[in-house]
């Protein structure tokens, strides 16, 4: 039975907000682990209230404007390095370049009632890039010991049957391979058939010498094709201008071609292939970090040497980072 | 000053003597001694008077001295020793052994009374009265100790002089009991405890109303005229935004781009409530002749009222004849009691949707409008549909012109009801202690009435489209009658003995009874003109309604009750006292096999005052200590046929299409096989008490009872019936109460008299149990339906609470007091707000009620007033919760409605679900009433002595205390939704009486 | 009177009712009836559930709510009670939407266990049935077991371990047990095998009876679900199954705008079984009529929906509008959507939500339409004629293409069929997609755009893991209006108190 007591609403007390981490860096061997969770205690308004929560999240500096809202459901959430990347990089993050984050928990009671918000967090993350598996053939050959589970692979992104990837030979003697279509020798295996052709029966397929090759498939024309590629930056904001590339030297250890490099303010630039702009990787509208062939020129906003990287590693998902030094 | 003594040449204490022609009078005392004084020098007649005998008239000369008039009264009508009427016959009030309420004419309300309850609102401890509007005729909840149901009958066995009424109603009679002339009656015999009520079985748990009318008396001829005028008034429209505030409510508050809200004001300022109601004009006028017409003692009465009602269009006409005839034969061997009633009452019923419609009505459009785009509808202001392609042209869902509403429906009913009986007492020629008594009556009723609406009325406009030709059809010609016939037959002997040799009294009734109840039910019955019949209602072209058709032309309900039963009274040497009563019934309502219920009873009394310790003590006249135990049973609310597994047919507008053919379906019904009655048994303990030679009398009960087989809804496990919830017989309750009761004789000589009485109850009401094996985690059924929404309920009854407690969500409220739009308090603590969070609140029921009343006499004036109050009952505020939010102003639907101007104090939106269900609408309805007041001045004799004459004024409903926000805070069931308000009612009466 | 019975001149026993044919119609009429009509008189008056509000307790309309209203396809402006809980992702076991949907489930399997019992052999035989009457009633109980089976296979969706009875228990003569969903899902698909060969051949029954493409079609369901119902994958029964129906005869009709008309039970090409509802006879306040009205808002002019006028109710969110291609004008029916699937009214509502409650945040859905598919007008402007399909061609089409993706089985098929509906759709072949983009993810956005607000959504969502979770948030999921994830338990409802309250054989569902 009630006691016949008005109950009345406090101006919210608002809870205070925690993060088990504050400087997060994020790689995608650890994306299925906690990255960090936030916890809260709930805000006091005088009488067990039923709030409605939600942890904002917004670039340093912007006042939560644009911020990303996440209701709530529970007293604490948890995001794992996957789903925490997922949402850095949709806020426009770069991966592979740090950036200052503000969180805080916001609380309403009502619609007419003051919000309230708690205390503000500031984190530095790191986001990675969510590598996409698409549908892909795997490339075996003597260049890993002939095994289609551990083998490079070749990808069509929109599962048209065109795949793409690269790889790097560095041995003389090991330059023969062939496609899978599974990660083992059971289900369809492609050789060359000559003139350009795949054959389920033919022979390996081969490149011509050791380097850094740009693998090619087609399996509706059953056709196959293979691009040596040297790896350079052009552009108004590079050394050489628009008119020559600036070479990338290429980093066993790390798959990927680099350098560090002095951009300049107001110029642009692009990754090209062989000095040619037959195989040239953009950015997008707006810049994700994520290149596509023919894609849209680089801003650079400040002027410094710059640790570059190109990252081809992943078969038709390929990005760069540009970290100011 | 003398003395009034009985057949038996014991004192008659209470008996009434009178100077016929005066307000003079007395009662005797204890000892059945009078005095009056103060009477001038001359020739008077003298009446004494005593409930249960004949009144005895002397004429006397007065002169200078001490007159001695002595009166030895015969006991009216039977042989029996008795004075107060009981259940198959009567006995001294001072013998009585269980709680029962006497309340006599003298005692009755007055003022405008057309429905016989009204008679004794607030007179009696434990009884309450409620009516249920104030439309004329509109009958009154009855609540005898809070009644012992749940989804059963609460309501009590009403008996009318010996025949048990049935609780069914009749077709177009608002009340069943407005068929019975209140100026007809004589005495209510109010039965509150099991042990009184048990003789009367499987009806008796809410208790039993026995009304006994008036019968002719010995002596001259007199003839009775009464006659009032009366005028009632409405005390309050339901607050509501005048013009002006709603025009700037709605310019606030319409945050729409294009104004759409705005742009449906109007310029006309209207109080819908001001064009609904008026001054209703009534009368009721009353000839009776009494007397004996050689050994034929009579009367007749025949009774005219009239009234309108304060809602416009609502009225009642009602004819009454009353015929008693009681003679005695073979030497008053056998005596015979013949009873006629006839009653007709026309009424005609006013569109109550009217009363919401008034309060949520657009009050800046006229009335009635010359603009064309009206005359459809009849001329009346009816909001429109914006789409110009729309058929009806009304817009939908919006609230219909309140006056419209009134005006275009003709609801009218014609009932007639009769009730005869023929009572015969055979008194042995041999064995004079012996009675035989037999008992034959017929209770018919037949109740026709239609319910009309034109066909240019907004309420029934295109309200039918035929399929075939696409043709629209409007209004509505709709017709129904009722027949009921209640037929019994009784037969009781009854053997009374007095030993004195033992100082013993025995007194036995021993009977049968047999009962049925038939009622027939025709729908909308009418012979087409090629002679056949259609079940159907027509438009008001007089096209049938095909979705009217019913697939039976009538539909009859029947059961019959039959019983034996036994009572036996004792006492020895009027000092100690039993009763025992047993009666067995068996009822066609139940399963063969198990339709036999037995319900016995006993009490006992100890007369204290008559210990020689006590025995003519002065100032403890009178102390009386009782203890009773009873069984009794509640069949009432249960449907004469729901033990049996039926299928019934649906109706044609349920039919379902299985190819090219559509088809009515066959529905197996929900049963529940083992039936049965409510059973209550009651304790109860009390005392009666008298100080002063019983100037101050009263007395004090204290009951606990215990209901089982609780008829309430039950969830049935899915899967298992034919129903998710049948009403079973699951179930416990409880109620425990104290009722007080004291009348005061505070001055009483020759020129001045003061009388005050007083009453109260408390009453507290427990569910225990609901489900066949004990649940303390029983989710409870949802009860009280509320408007606003659809399907919300706000009470529930659930065990450890007292019926129908409100169930709410708990408003929180911001610092200026004002309640949080959608804010409540989380109980369960989950961070989320749903039906989990709901708590009880408190119960529509008052904690107690009080009735309150005072006469004061002053030579030939006369002035008094009855009161009631209620503590601790809540209501909860329908009116409010459904129109004073925002969303109700500022309709989703693009339509502007008036409503409750607490929302002007709230904020409310109405946007939250749960804001219906707050208990900010639940609000404090504890109240005092001054439900009468009155004041009469007696002329004295007229015409040389032939006539009396006096007038009286009263007012009924005078005012009202109390914190309620609503119209009335009196409201039965605790959810107060735009009811037919009770009006003021002033009225002015004479009462001429010739001889 | 120890033994008379007086018995109503307006109610018959069971003798009378089942001694003729027709009055076995009448009966199997109601075990049908059930799913369309809430009582014994039109629309409202004599319910057959107690303790909600009549005009919610049809089957469909409640069914809509639970499958529709927590879901990405539709939000409600009405506080009735327990309605905003779906939306809020907060219902409780007290819920009353929840309490009447399992109690007409329930309700409408014990009207087909009765049937069942009246329609033995034995009893067939007693009463003197013989030639075409007697394998009428054999077919009438093959579909009330058909119809049982149906009402188990909701009840598995929904609250996964309801109680059990079958005709096998007399009325009142025991105390169900429960049962559990993977036990439930062997039932009814052993059920629906059984009967099959006891049906009408498809497309040979009458409107609105189920035949035997009805069986296969919701065999075809159940197996598709069958990794949420058991932890099983069943893809090769579920093509198996929908292949039968699709081979049975069935076409697309021309015209997808034409679907959920007033005279669509003329549809018979595409539609395989339908709950029928008409204007004049069949009359309630749920079912289409509650579609064609609730949709119907703001500053929709009624009368071009064919009703009197709308309750303004429900709308969609902006999640389900971006499946389709953009709008290029406002234009009634299809803003200019070269997917002609896209019924949205869009003028004076807003794509974004702000205000739950308010019918003009949120485009309202304009499928459903109690017009003839001519633009005439149906036979009431207060019910609807709009039959509702349960079993629709196009949806068999959509269970093999996902249960081919996701088995990786006859992917030609598939696609297929997938732009079988799609040309319908565009009403050309501009639309039809690759077999590149033929994933489990478009199947998904395929059923949403295919079978948006026909009581489909929850079951989908849930079966692709995002009913609950954060993967897939979309306006006002969990009440919040950003969208927000919820516990996990709530992929499934609870078991309504009011039922664990009388039947202590009940568990309640984890997390309630
Ligand atoms: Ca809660
Ligand atoms: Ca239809």
């Amino acid at each position: 039975k009630k006691d016949g007591v008005k109950v009345t609403a406090t101006p919210g007390t608002p809870g205070a907000l925690t993060a088990s981490a504050t400087t997060i860096v994020l790689t995608s061997a650890t994306a299925g682990d906690n990255a960090v969770s936030f916890s809260y205690t709930p805000t006091d308004y005088g009488f067990k209230s039923a709030v409605t929560y939600t942890l904002q999240i917004a670039l340093k500096g912007a006042n939560f404007a644009n911020s990303k809202d996440i209701g709530l459901t529970a007293k604490s959430k948890a995001y794992t390095g996957a789903d925490l990347n997922t949402m850095l990089l949709s806020m426009g993050l770069i991966a592979g370049n740090p950036a200052q984050l503000e969180t805080r928990i916001k609380s309403e009671l009502a619609t007419n009632v003051q919000t309230t918000y708690s205390n503000v967090l500031t984190l530095t993350v790191t986001p990675y890039f969510d590598i996409p598996f698409y549908a892909s053939l795997y490339v075996p050959g003597a260049y890993q010991g002939w095994s289609p589970a551990t083998a490079m692979r070749i990808s069509s992104p929109s599962d048209n049957k065109l795949y793409e990837g690269y790889v790097n030979y560095t041995d003389a003697g090991s330059l023969e391979f062939k496609y899978t279509s599974d990660p083992d020798w059971n289900h369809t295996n492609y050789g060359d058939a000559g003139s350009g052709k795949l054959s389920t029966s033919g022979g390996n397929l081969s490149v011509p010498s050791t380097g850094y090759y740009l693998l090619k498939a087609d399996l509706t024309g059953n056709t196959w094709s293979v691009t040596k590629t040297q790896w350079g930056i052009i552009g108004d904001a590079t050394p050489g201008g628009w008119g020559a590339s600036t070479a990338l030297t290429f980093d066993s250890a790390t798959q990927t071609w680099g350098g560090t490099i002095h951009l300049t303010a107001g110029g642009f630039c692009k990754f090209r292939a062989n000095d040619a702009w037959d195989i040239n990787l953009g950015d997008n509208k707006p810049a994700n970090g994520i290149l596509k062939y023919g894609g849209e020129n680089i801003p650079v906003t400040v002027t410094g040497d710059y640790k570059v990287t190109l990252d081809l590693t992943h078969p038709a998902f390929y990005f760069y980072s540009l970290i100011k030094q | 000053k003398g003395k009034v003594i009985d057949e038996t040449n014991l004192p008659l204490p209470g008996s009434s003597v009178s100077i016929d022609g005066t307000t003079m009078g007395a009662t005797t005392d204890g000892a059945g001694n009078y005095t009056i004084t103060g009477l001038k020098p001359g020739n008077y007649t003298v009446t004494a008077k005593f409930l249960g005998y004949t009144a005895f008239q002397k004429t006397v000369t007065v002169g200078n001295s001490v007159v001695t008039v002595d009166f030895a009264l015969k006991p009216q009508n039977t042989n029996l020793n008795e004075v107060v009427v009981i259940g198959y016959g009567s006995a001294k009030s001072k013998d009585l052994t269980g709680s029962i309420a006497t309340v006599t004419a003298k005692d009755f309300n007055t003022g405008s009374v057309t429905t016989p309850e009204q008679l004794i609102q607030g007179k009696v401890a434990g009884v309450s009265i409620i009516s249920n509007s104030g439309a004329p005729g509109a009958g009154s909840t009855i609540r005898i100790r809070g009644g012992a149901s749940v989804n059963g009958s609460n309501d009590p066995l009403i008996v009318i002089d010996g025949v048990p009424l049935s609780n069914e109603g009749i077709a177009g009679a608002a009340n069943p009991l407005d068929m019975i002339n209140p100026n007809d009656i004589e005495s209510f015999s109010i039965l509150k405890d099991a042990s009184s009520a048990a003789i009367y079985g499987n009806r008796a748990s809410n208790g039993v109303i026995l009304i006994t009318t008036k019968k002719g008396q010995a002596g001259k001829p007199i003839v009775n005229f009464s006659s009032l005028f009366s005028v009632s008034k409405l005390t309050k429209e339901a607050p509501v935004l005048n013009p002006d505030q709603f025009r700037a409510y709605i310019k606030a508050n319409d945050n729409t781009t294009d104004k759409r809200y705005v742009n449906l004001l109007g310029t006309a300022n209207t109080d819908w409530q001001k064009e609904i109601y008026h001054t209703g004009i009534g009368s009721d006028n009353n000839l009776s002749l009494a007397g004996t017409a050689g050994k034929l003692p009579y009367r007749v009465s025949v009774g005219y009222t009239d009234q309108n009602g304060v809602l416009r269009t609502s009225s009642l006409k009602r004819y009454t004849a009353d015929v008693n005839l009681s003679p005695s034969l073979f030497t008053d061997h056998l005596k015979i009691n013949f009873n006629f009633k006839g009653a007709q009452v026309k009424q005609r019923f006013a569109n109550e949707g009217a009363i919401g419609s008034a309060v949520n009505f657009n009050p800046t459009v006229p009335v009635r409008s010359d603009d064309a785009k009206f005359s459809r509808y009849g001329g009346y202001f009816q909001p429109l549909d914006p789409d110009p392609t729309s058929a009806s042209g009304l817009k939908s869902l919006a609230p219909l012109n309140p006056v419209g509403l009134l005006e275009q429906n003709d609801n009218e009913s014609k009932v007639y009801r009769a009730i005869t009986s023929l009572a015969l007492d055979y008194k042995f020629h041999f064995f004079p202690d012996l009675h035989a008594n037999v008992n034959v009556s017929y209770d018919g009723s037949r109740g026709t009435g239609f319910d009309e609406i034109p066909g240019d009325a907004a309420s029934n406009y295109y309200s039918y489209k035929d399929p075939g030709t696409g043709k629209y059809y409007s209004g509505n010609d709709s017709q129904y009658k009722s027949v009921t016939g209640n037929s019994l037959f009784e037969g009781f002997f009854s053997y009374f003995k007095d030993i004195k040799s033992i100082k013993s009294h025995f007194d036995v009734v021993a009977g049968y009874s047999w009962q049925d109840f038939k009622n027939t039910s025709y729908v909308n019955f009418y012979t087409l003109p090629n002679s056949s019949f259609s079940y159907s209602s027509k438009f008001a072209d007089g096209t049938v309604n095909p979705n009217s058709a019913s697939n039976y032309p009538f539909y009859i309900n029947e059961s019959q009750l039959t019983s034996l039963y036994g009572r036996l009274n004792y006492n020895y040497d009027q000092k100690y006292y039993l009763t025992a009563s047993f009666r067995s019934d068996v009822s066609t309502k139940f399963a063969p096999g198990i339709r036999t219920g037995n319900f016995p009873s006993v009490a006992l009394a100890w007369k204290i005052n008559n210990e020689d310790f006590l025995k003519n003590n002065p100032t403890l006249s009178t102390l009386k200590l009782r203890l009773e135990y009873g069984v009794t049973g509640n069949q009432e609310g249960i449907g004469d046929y729901e033990y049996l597994s039926q299928y019934s047919l649906s109706n044609s507008t349920a039919q379902y299409q299985l190819g090219n053919q559509f088809y009515q379906l066959y529905r197996p019904g929900a049963y529940f096989p083992g039936r049965t009655w409510e059973q209550t048994s009651t304790t109860n303990a009390g005392f009666d008490y008298g100080f002063l030679n019983d100037r101050i009398t009263g007395s004090v009960d204290y009951y606990y009872r215990k209901t089982k087989n609780l008829l309430v809804v039950i969830g049935q496990p899915a899967g298992t019936n034919f129903g998710n919830t049948i009403v079973g017989n699951v179930g416990d309750m409880t109620d425990e109460g104290v009722e007080f009761s004291i009348n005061d004789k505070i001055i009483n000589s020759q020129n001045i008299g003061w009388t005050v009485g007083f009453n109260v109850t408390y009453n507290k009401n427990k569910i225990t149990n609901l489900t066949t094996i004990p649940n303390p985690n029983y989710p409870g059924i949802a009860t009280l339906g509320v408007a606003g929404g659809t399907g919300n309920n706000i009470a529930i009854d659930q065990p450890g609470y007292s019926r129908n407690t409100f169930f709410d969500y708990q408003q929180v409220y911001g610092a200026n007091g004002k309640p949080i739009d959608g804010v409540f308090v989380d109980q369960n603590g989950d961070g989320i707000i749903n039906d989990k969070d709901k708590l009880h609140d408190h119960s529509p029921d008052p904690k107690a009620f009080f009735g309150l009343n005072s006469d004061f006499r002053y030579q030939k004036w006369n002035i008094g007033f009855v009161a009631r109050a209620s503590l601790g009952n809540y209501v909860y505020n329908n009116v409010a919760s459904s129109t004073g939010v925002q969303r109700n102003f500022i309709n989703p639907l693009t339509i502007i409605n008036n409503g409750s101007s607490d929302v002007l104090n709230s904020g409310l939106t109405g946007n939250s679900d749960k804001d219906v269900l707050s208990d900010y609408w639940i609000q404090n309805a504890s109240f005092f009433r001054m439900d009468n007041v009155h004041i009469g001045y007696n002329f004295g004799k007229l015409f040389s002595g032939a006539g009396d004459l006096r007038i009286s004024g009263n007012v009924q409903n005078v005012f009202i205390i109390t914190k309620y926000k609503g119209v009335d805070p009196e409201v039965s069931n605790g959810l107060d939704n735009n009811f037919y308000p009770r009006p003021r009612i002033y009225s002015l009466g004479l009462n001429l009486a010739l001889k | 009177n120890k033994n008379k019975i007086l018995a109503p001149n307006y109610e018959v026993t069971s003798e009378t009712v089942y001694s003729t044919i027709t009055g076995y119609k009448q009966s199997l009429a109601k075990v049908y009836g059930s799913f369309a009509l809430t009582g014994n008189q039109g629309p409202a008056g004599q319910g057959d559930i107690q303790g909600i509000d009549e005009g919610t307790s049809d089957f469909f309309r409640l069914l809509w709510y639970a499958q529709e209203l927590p879901t990405d396809e539709a939000v409600i402006g009405w506080g009735d009670p327990g309605v905003p809980d779906f939306h809020n992702m907060n219902w409780s076991s007290g819920n009353v939407i929840l309490t009447g949907l399992y109690y007409r489930s329930m309700y409408q399997i014990t009207l087909a266990n009765d049937f069942i019992r009246q329609s033995t052999d034995a009893e067939i035989s007693k009463r003197g049935f013989t030639g075409a009457d007697a394998d009428n009633i054999r077919h009438f109980a093959a579909e009330a077991r058909f119809l049982r089976a149906y009402q188990y296979s909701v009840l598995m969706d929904l609250f996964a371990n309801p109680p059990f009875v079958t005709d096998a228990n007399a009325v009142g003569s025991i105390l169900p047990p429960q049962t559990d969903r993977k036990t439930l899902f062997t039932y009814v698909e052993s059920e629906l095998k059984a009967i099959d060969p006891l049906l009408v051949d498809p497309k040979a029954n009458e409107y609105g009876r189920a035949d035997r493409a009805a069986a296969w079609s919701l065999l075809a369901r159940i197996y598709l679900n069958a990794g949420v119902y058991t932890g099983t994958q069943r893809y090769a029964d579920a093509m198996t199954y929908s292949k039968k129906v699709i081979g049975a005869g069935y076409t697309l009709i021309n015209n997808y705008d034409n679907l959920m008309t007033a005279d669509n039970n003329t549809n018979t090409s595409e539609f395989i079984f339908t709950i029928n509802y008409n204007g004049a006879k069949t009359q309630g306040y749920g079912g289409t009529t509650f579609m064609t009205h609730a949709s119907v808002g703001g500053s929709m002019p009624a009368s071009s929906f064919g009703i009197g006028g709308g309750w303004g109710g429900i709308r969609t969110t902006s999640a389900l509008v971006a499946l389709f291609p953009a709008n290029s004008t406002t234009s009634f029916p299809n803003n200019g959507n070269p997917d002609t699937r896209a019924e949205f009214w869009t003028q004076g509502q807003t794509l974004a939500i702000n205000d739950i409650t308010s019918f003009t945040d949120g485009y309202s859905v304009t499928k459903f339409r109690n017009l003839n598919a001519n633009g005439t007008d149906a036979s009431s402007k207060d019910f609807s004629d709009v039959d509702m399909p349960i079993f629709r061609l196009a949806e068999q089409y959509l269970i093999y293409a996902e249960a081919a993706v996701r088995s990786n089985t006859d992917l030609p098929g598939a696609l297929t069929y997938v732009n079988t509906i799609r040309t319908r759709a565009y009403g050309n072949t501009s639309g039809n997609i690759t077999s590149g983009q033929l994933t489990a993810n478009f199947i998904l956005d395929e059923r949403g755009r295919e079978l948006f607000w026909e009581g489909f959504r929850r079951s989908d969502l849930i079966r692709y893991g995002l009913f609950t979770t954060a993967t897939y948030v979309w306006p006002f999921k969990g009440g919040v209006k950003n969208g927000a994830s919820v516990g996990d338990f709530r992929n499934l409802y609870p078991i309504p108190d009011q039922d664990r309250a009388v039947n202590p054989n009940l568990k309640q569902n984890t997390g309630y």
